[in-house]
């Protein structure tokens, strides 16, 4: 600023100054001298910074003392200058530094403070001129925020005249023309129908004419709500406030894009809907962003009976590359927890298909509440039975938890590809992996399952041999049947373990094959008074095997050895033919 | 002197200075002044203002622009309260009375004499503040400080910004018009925002006059005039609805640009006159489509609300009952539309259109809207707005009882006095051309006979009349 502009301000200053309170004046300039130090620190700091909290503490004090005593604070505004009753007492006339000049280039022209103010109120108010100062000035404006927050102890003057200077630039601006003088000059010379009811007129002659206009209608007018209406009333505006933009934004951009028939359109609106689909997940609204999905899919789906080229365009919000997240955004996503909601975090990932399969093993491993960790599995499951070799490629034996569950996935798939995936378990150093495989296996129930069962028999591992006996289920014309007859006959059978030997021997009686009866049978027989106890151990486990194949030969076998001349096979048939009467005697009072 | 309170203490006993003021002029206006239904409501206001000088020693009522204040805290009055808050202002302004500060002294006595005082008629309407002073002095009243209204609260000055507002709102919507042609230059809403918050604080301020400059039809433009109309009613009507200032404004900005579909629409059709044909009609039809699809690309980085959107592509549709466009799935359109979508009608309905022979009067176009009811609009909300429009609607021309030819200028506050609107004189008894006066007919003469009544509305058309005119003038 020049000095001989600030000599004209100070003359000017001081002559005006004479007719008021100067200490009045004193005090309002180091508010606002307050306010420009609040202005500068905020600059610097951010809003909520000590320094800044410090400087809007002492501007408040400064504030609430003056209301203390004069009730209002009352600033006007010039291009450049704050003024006190008309005098000006604080110019700046560097435009990015001007407080007055930020006031006024939006057409503000007063700002009062009122006694009462809060802090709250006056930090909220210095929030709008930070946002305002932070923005170019044709991004912002001052009086549109203050308006917005309709302050109780501040307020302010901004005429219209501000709009005038802003709008209808440059155009010609016709003019609503009327002519006064035949406004209220002439004569008025009623038709004969309009003085003929001034002639009949009485009181309800109005009430009359309005009945005639509104026919049946007449009453239904001019009534005010009832409560139950204020209250539907209520519940409509609140509703509304509930509703998001961005759920609104959803179903308009469904709407256009459903009504659009130009192709170039249909593109650009496919391709702004993928921005602005990339843009929730952005802000972790993944809810919408599902949303986004399904619906646009339903349009694709109605669109593929009715309109099979739009169809084609639409099916390009799918292919775009921008729709995927990939490992890693799933990786940051969760580790920042940038989502709103979990469930529709994980839906929209299921929404992926088949892309999603190492996301969900990702998260699998990293949640801890079982029902998320079912909600992963669930969602595997249905994503993950039509992809089954994705879903085996997550599996390692360093992650039994999620393994055993593709297992299971695996085992109750019909799928022929399913046992071929689970021979790969097979070389899993996991006990558990190894087992849950084995048992899976053994689910199928098939010739095949019979093999892979079967080739486990010679494992160095017993347990693996009597889990892979166990799971041995003889079917028809199954070439193992022939083999495990022969491994049974085999001497060395006598010095396997016990639970192999179980296994294998009811394998054996499930097939309820005469051959295999008769072997069992022998196995008993064989078992005398002076036998061992691997040839005793075998002829117990060909009774249990009998027992647990539940079938009426097998029954009759157990019963003719109960005078076995052992007495341990002796007690065992004789219990078994107990328990199997008792279970006869229970089917039959059931039926 | 007590501190004047902060917070809503303060603003909570304000209005009920307000409510027990309302309510004790109202009595007043039924009652004898010895009456004890009447004394009862002097005595419970005197209490409140007794209370509210004992908590902060001051207690003073201003009538701002927009808002009333208690002891300089401005009063926020709730949607169910709202109708007494506008109360009290038309009698301030009738009476030009700027605020009331209540002195510790004050009796019930002179609260009565002064309350009886100011629910009196008949003041001399060239300077009623002058006459109600003189009359407060006669009675000794001391205790009650009557101010003057500040010189901007003056009805003509104000009539003025109004009417410069409503074309300012044209104009605007024009120049949005023409930039939105032109896809390179960045289009900014911060004017049209201001423009809504301007035309809010009209409507909180003058709701009558810009109303009745809601009956200039087809200026310039019919759309733009149009588009103007609908956004002004829908502000009112929102606000009656119950919806805040700011979405008031969402509410605003989604009406000013409903029809903005219409820009790409064959300017042959929208004028053309006589009946559409079927391809014509379906043409025309594609504007709310249009619309939509306009503002999507307007929307990106301004504030423009989502509503305007639903508003442009929804205003003439219901729920998937009858309308159009059809869309995907049957759904509840967006309230905004609802509002928007009634008021339209009846902008429309009021508009003289080439396509059609006939005009609808006021009074037609509310029966027809009546008598679509529910299966087109929002029962609820057509309620409202039937209410708020009145079967005497602002604009009205009207024919009293005394011959005289009026337009109505203002609607009556109470409900049950709704045929007895403010109406301004346009010709004598015998039918001479004047600049009357605005007379409330609610005055009554010595024999307590009501001075004026409506005989029956005038069709506007018949006498080459147009209201609007009126209210233009009333702002020159």
């Amino acid at each position: 600023m020049s000095e001989k502009l600030n000599d004209a301000i100070r003359a000017s200053s001081n002559k005006a100054e004479k007719g008021i309170d100067k200490k009045q004046l004193e005090k309002v300039k180091d508010i606002v001298n307050q306010i420009e130090k609040v202005f500068s620190q905020m600059k610097i700091f951010s809003f909520d910074h000590e320094n800044v909290e410090t400087f809007i503490d002492l501007l408040f004090d400064k504030i609430s003392q003056y209301l203390q005593k004069y009730w209002k604070l009352e600033i006007g505004i010039e291009e450049f200058s704050f003024t006190f009753k008309d005098i000006p007492f604080y110019t700046e006339r560097k435009i990015s530094k001007s407080l007055p000049y930020l006031f006024y280039k939006d057409g503000l022209k007063m700002l009062f403070f009122y006694k009462g103010l809060l802090r709250d109120e006056l930090k909220q108010f210095l929030e709008i001129i930070k946002e305002a100062s932070s923005l170019p000035p044709e991004e912002s404006d001052i009086v549109i925020s203050l308006w917005e927050k309709d302050f109780t102890n501040i307020q302010y003057f901004a005429p219209d005249d501000y709009l005038e200077s802003k709008i209808g630039i440059g155009m010609e601006v016709p003019e609503y023309k009327i002519d006064k003088k035949k406004l209220f000059s002439g004569k008025i010379n009623l038709k004969p129908e309009d003085k003929s009811s001034l002639d009949n007129k009485d009181d309800s002659s109005f009430e009359e004419s309005l009945k005639k206009t509104f026919g049946k209608r007449w009453g239904t007018e001019e009534k005010r709500l009832s409560e139950s209406e204020e209250e539907i009333l209520l519940d409509m505006v609140q509703n509304h406030r509930k509703e998001s933009e961005e759920k609104q934004f959803k179903t308009l951009m469904i709407d256009i894009l459903y009504l659009e028939r130009r192709p170039e359109k249909i593109t650009s609106l496919i391709k702004q809907f993928v921005r602005y689909a990339n843009q929730q997940i952005d802000k972790g609204n993944f809810e919408i962003t599902l949303s986004i999905y399904q619906e646009v899919l339903e349009l694709k789906y109605y669109l593929s009976e009715n309109d099979a080229s739009k169809e084609k365009l639409v099916q390009k919000f799918f292919e775009s590359p921008e729709i995927e997240i990939t490992l890693s955004q799933v990786e940051e996503i969760f580790n920042k927890e940038h989502f709103k909601e979990f469930d529709a975090f994980l839906k929209y990932i299921f929404f992926m298909g088949a892309k999603s399969i190492p996301a969900l093993s990702y998260l699998y491993d990293r949640l801890e509440k079982p029902e998320q960790k079912d909600k992963i599995i669930t969602t595997l499951k249905q994503v993950g039975k039509d992809h089954l070799s994705e879903l085996v490629k997550i599996a390692r034996d360093e992650r039994p938890e999620i393994t055993l569950e593709i297992i299971a996935i695996l085992g109750d798939s019909k799928e022929k590809r399913a046992m071929n995936h689970l021979v790969s378990f097979l070389s899993f150093r996991n006990k558990k992996v190894l087992h849950a495989a084995i048992n899976a296996i053994g689910r199928f129930k098939n010739p095949t399952a019979n093999k892979i069962l079967f080739s486990l028999l010679s494992n160095e591992d017993p347990e693996i041999r009597a889990l892979a006996a166990e799971n041995i289920h003889m079917v028809e014309e199954d070439p193992v049947f022939d083999k495990i007859l022969q491994i049974i006959k085999d001497k060395k059978f006598m010095k396997e373990n016990r639970k192999q030997k179980q296994a294998l021997l009811l394998s054996l009686a499930r097939s309820k094959s005469k051959e295999a009866l008769s072997l069992l049978e022998k196995i008993i027989k064989k078992a005398g008074f002076f036998s061992g106890t691997a040839r005793i151990e075998s002829a117990l486990c060909a009774v249990e095997a009998l027992e647990k194949s539940e079938d009426l030969s097998g029954y009759t076998i157990i019963k003719n050895m109960t005078n076995a001349r052992n007495r341990k096979i002796r007690k065992k048939c004789t219990d078994a033919a107990k328990r199997f009467s008792l279970k006869k005697e229970e089917q039959i009072s059931h039926e | 002197m007590n501190d004047s309170g902060s917070g809503s203490l303060l603003i909570k006993e304000g209005i009920r200075i307000v409510f027990r003021l309302s309510r004790a002029y109202r009595t007043s206006l039924i009652y004898e002044p010895n009456n004890s239904i009447y004394l009862r409501q002097v005595n419970l206001l005197h209490s409140q203002i007794k209370s509210a000088l004992n908590s902060y020693g001051k207690a003073f009522l201003t009538l701002k622009q927009n808002s009333m204040e208690f002891n300089n805290r401005k009063l926020k009055f709730s949607f169910s309260d709202y109708h007494i808050f506008k109360f009290i202002q038309d009698e301030f302004k009738k009476k030009e009375i700027g605020e009331l500060s209540f002195l510790p002294g004050l009796t019930k006595e002179e609260l009565n004499e002064f309350i009886i005082l100011l629910a009196k008629k008949g003041y001399d309407p060239k300077d009623p503040y002058k006459d109600f002073i003189s009359e407060t002095k006669k009675k000794d009243i001391e205790n009650v400080i009557v101010e003057k209204i500040p010189f901007y609260e003056k009805t003509k000055k104000k009539n003025r910004d109004t009417k410069n507002l409503f074309f300012l709102g044209m104009t605007h919507l024009k120049e949005m018009f023409q930039q939105t042609d032109k896809p390179q230059e960045h289009i900014s809403l911060l004017t049209t925002k201001r423009l809504m918050q301007s035309i809010f604080n009209h409507i909180a301020d003058n709701e009558s006059f810009i109303h009745g400059l809601t009956n200039i039809k087809n200026f310039d433009e019919y759309t733009l005039n149009h588009s103007v109309n609908v956004c002004t009613l829908s502000i009112s009507l929102g606000k009656k609805l119950g919806l805040d200032r700011n979405e008031l404004v969402d509410l605003g900005l989604a009406a000013f640009f409903h029809d903005f579909g219409k820009l790409d629409i064959p300017k042959t059709i929208l004028v053309k006159p006589g009946k559409l044909d079927k391809k014509e009609r379906e043409t025309i039809e594609k504007h709310t489509f249009f619309g939509a699809v306009r503002l999507m690309d307007f929307k990106k980085g301004t504030s423009l609300p989502i509503e305007a959107l639903s508003v442009a592509l929804e205003h003439h549709e219901s729920d998937g009952k009858v309308g159009y466009p059809v869309l995907v799935k049957k759904r509840a359109i967006d309230l905004f539309s609802k509002i928007v979508k009634i008021v339209d009608v009846y902008d429309a309905m009021t508009t003289s259109r080439p396509y059609r022979k006939k005009n609808f009067s006021k009074e037609e176009a509310l029966s027809y809207i009546l008598e679509r009811g529910s299966k087109e609009f929002d029962p609820i909300i057509l309620k409202v707005f039937v209410d708020m429009i009145g079967i005497c609607p602002i604009g009205s021309l009207v024919l009293l009882d005394t011959g005289e030819v009026g337009i109505v200028f203002e609607k009556h506050a109470d409900p049950q006095l709704i045929m007895r609107p403010k109406v301004k004189l346009i010709s004598d008894e015998n039918g001479n051309k004047r600049d009357g006066d605005i007379v409330d007919l609610t005055e009554k003469d010595e024999n307590n006979n009501y001075k004026r009544s409506i005989v029956k509305t005038l069709d506007e058309d018949d006498y080459d009349i147009r209201t609007a005119d009126y209210f233009v003038a009333e702002a020159e």
